[in-house]
């Protein structure tokens, strides 16, 4: 399966090259958990978006799904 | 008293005089300070169906008890009177030093009454205060004012003044303090320029007084600790790019409003977001009064098309002049920006004004002879000129300077302007954020999110998330929010530290913080109930000004293409904002009408009967 992943901001050190939008192909039945450990990604103080909308951690992804991370903001 | 000064300055412009009175205990503990004071004070001596622009308005500057005692952020002040672009009462806050210095004069409050015949400013140094001539400072923009004045007051004062905008009454003219910090909204700075009052000017001398100085210490201790333990490894967003640094949740939430508020995403953000004004334009941060978090930024722009130097912009700034009118190029926006604070302007009002021009000029409504020149979606060039127009109402300027609500009024399309009470929105689009929806149809001012915020839990996840997309439940933590709000405004803290900081960890964000500053600070003994009942009591004291103005639930609304066209991009797509749905839900919770008007039972449980 296939699913795309977007890094910004302060989580682009995360990427595992130089870019920090790619496709990744995983597994049938992956958690959001799996992906992040895949990476090396903490637990807490950013935020994770799938197709713009936040989801559990255990969570899995479908075809084609955009997951988006970015660290913790607020303020206006 | 303590925390507390004691005293009000009674100015009266017409005469001249400058009168001291006392601050009543029960009335300080009653309504806090700052935004409660204020709207008690605007009660007592505003027909709520008088004139913005009239000499019996008053325009009171009030500080909170914790205004300038060290707690946290607590450096603001409020500016409450009638506002000339809603015609509801207006309570709009700032930061930096001028607030902290104000209240070291010896004064909680200035309420300014009357109208001067000719230009003056108010000096006040350490507790006397004077009207001196100010016809040599007219015309001149906030920076040369300023820095004029502290040549002849202080070179330690600190100066709260108007800009050209203000003198033209320009209906979002600002109050600018310490040159870059804005009371921004609702024209209060037009309300300044028609009493004639260009500044107002500060001196003070020692330290607030504290009731219990041991507890306020101890308190202030550990909260400060838990902040650094919190971002030692993970500093806050906000001190890393600013408030800009949002641009990049509201673009991935698909809320980012864009083109007039068509839509929720911009192609473009990329180029406008917070790590992009760090990365091009910040020289350095700067932090209001005993702020740890430091979220200003002074900023340089060196491309000679929009060259300059200054602070900002913030996040509200780079969507209304950025993602709204599809604009691109954040030199330009940071120009735009220096220019309102310059001349004395609301950022989010001149930016949704130009978006709003832009799609009538798109729309074949607007001529472009009207306008003077071509006006198309992202054009850089033209917010710069128009802005700058706009603040001297030069050309078509003097039509932007009504703001969007009669611009698109004038032109038989009112239904295009962004706005509730005639006020435009902050950056948050409702189809994609319904509680956020719901806060700016209620919210006193019109379009605001300082009224509470309920981006915190609906986009930040503070103190815990809620989903964006749904409506069922929002009307009671909206309530809890907007009392919150109430309580932070008038003790003089920020919203930024007093959110995450010093409220319960719950969506009922009940103030326990802000109790024990309060309490260490007055000795006033606040209960948690007390302190909770005084922010709705604040809230009803405003609601009871609107509804004497004649305003009502079809006054709590929000524009059509939000509450019936289907958001057509990102996350929302599909989305409305359930504004109905909702309000029958808050006006239940309030102990309000359906008709939005607060119930006998609960004035008189609050005191307001």
């Amino acid at each position: 399966m296939h699913i795309n992943i977007k890094l910004y901001g302060a989580m682009k050190k995360y990427a595992p090259g130089d870019t920090t939008q790619f496709e990744l192909i995983i597994e049938s039945g992956a958690s959001l958990k799996d992906i992040l450990r895949l990476f090396s990604i903490p637990e807490k103080g950013y935020v994770f978006l799938v197709n713009g909308r936040r989801i559990d951690k255990t969570s899995c992804f479908n075809e084609g799904d955009t997951l988006v991370l970015f660290p913790e903001i607020s303020g206006g | 008293m303590y925390g507390w000064m004691g005293k009000i300055l009674r100015v009266d412009l017409t005469t001249g005089a400058c009168i001291e009175c006392a601050l009543d205990p029960s009335v300080a503990k009653d309504y806090i300070g700052g935004r409660g004071l204020g709207i008690h004070l605007l009660n007592q001596e505003m027909d709520p169906n008088g004139d913005a622009f009239s000499p019996e308005n008053p325009m009171i500057m009030a500080t909170g008890p914790l205004t300038g005692t060290g707690a946290p952020t607590g450096a603001r002040y409020m500016v409450m009177t009638k506002s000339p672009l809603t015609g509801a009462v207006t309570c709009s806050n700032s930061g930096g030093m001028f607030p902290t210095e104000f209240k070291r004069t010896g004064f909680d409050a200035i309420m300014f009454k009357g109208a001067s015949k000719s230009p003056v400013y108010l000096w006040i140094d350490q507790g006397k205060a004077e009207l001196r001539p100010a016809d040599h400072l007219w015309g001149k923009d906030t920076h040369q004012t300023t820095d004029l004045l502290l040549t002849e007051t202080h070179s330690k004062a600190k100066v709260a003044c108007i800009g050209p905008a203000g003198e033209k009454q320009v209906l979002f003219a600002s109050i600018m303090n310490d040159k870059h910090r804005a009371a921004g909204r609702s024209g209060v700075g037009a309300v300044m320029g028609s009493k004639n009052l260009k500044a107002v000017v500060v001196r003070g001398k020692g330290r607030i007084p504290l009731a219990d100085s041991d507890r306020f210490k101890a308190f202030n201790k550990k909260i400060l600790d838990t902040f650094k333990d919190d971002t030692r490894d993970t500093p806050l967003g906000l001190t890393v790019n600013g408030t800009a640094g949002v641009v990049t949740a509201t673009q991935n939430f698909g809320v980012l409003p864009t083109k007039n508020w068509q839509q929720g995403t911009f192609d473009g953000w990329e180029k406008i977001d917070g790590g992009q004004l760090t990365k091009r334009f910040l020289k350095k941060n700067s932090a209001c009064y005993g702020c740890p978090i430091g979220c200003g930024r002074l900023t340089k722009v060196d491309d000679p098309r929009f060259a300059g130097e200054g602070e900002g912009p913030e996040y509200e700034t780079v969507y209304a002049m950025g993602s709204n009118c599809m604009i691109d190029d954040l030199a330009a926006i940071t120009k735009a920006n220096y220019i309102c604070n310059e001349l004395g302007m609301d950022t989010i009002t001149m930016g949704a004004t130009i978006a709003c021009a832009m799609e009538l000029v798109e729309r074949g409504y607007l001529p472009e002879d009207q306008v003077g020149r071509s006006l198309n979606w992202g054009d850089a060039e033209a917010l710069v000129e128009l802005t700058r127009m706009t603040g001297n109402r030069e050309g078509f300027g003097d039509q932007l300077a009504e703001g969007s609500y009669r611009l698109a009024d004038r032109y038989g399309h009112p239904e295009l302007a962004p706005v509730s009470k005639k006020q435009e929105f902050p950056g948050y689009e409702p189809r994609g954020s319904q509680a956020m929806g719901l806060a700016y149809a209620t919210s006193p001012i019109g379009g605001s999110h300082m009224r509470g915020d309920p981006a915190y839990f609906e986009l930040f996840s503070v103190p815990k998330p809620m989903d964006p997309h749904q409506w069922e439940g929002k009307a009671k933590v909206t309530k809890a929010f907007q009392d919150l709000s109430a309580i932070i405004d008038s003790a003089g803290l920020c919203i930024f530290f007093a959110v995450r900081n010093l409220a319960a960890k719950d969506l009922g964000v009940a103030p326990t913080g802000i109790l024990e500053y309060l309490n260490a600070a007055t000795g006033a003994d606040y209960t948690l109930e007390e302190l909770m009942q005084a922010g709705e009591r604040i809230i009803n004291a405003e609601r009871l000004f609107l509804t004497k103005a004649g305003f009502t639930r079809k006054d709590d609304s929000l524009p059509d293409r939000l509450t019936q066209t289907p958001a057509p991009t990102g996350p929302a797509k599909g989305c409305v904002c359930h504004l109905d749905n909702m309000l029958d839900d808050y006006y239940q919770v309030r102990g309000w009408t359906q008709n939005g008007v607060p119930r006998n039972a609960l004035l008189d449980q609050l005191g307001l009967l």
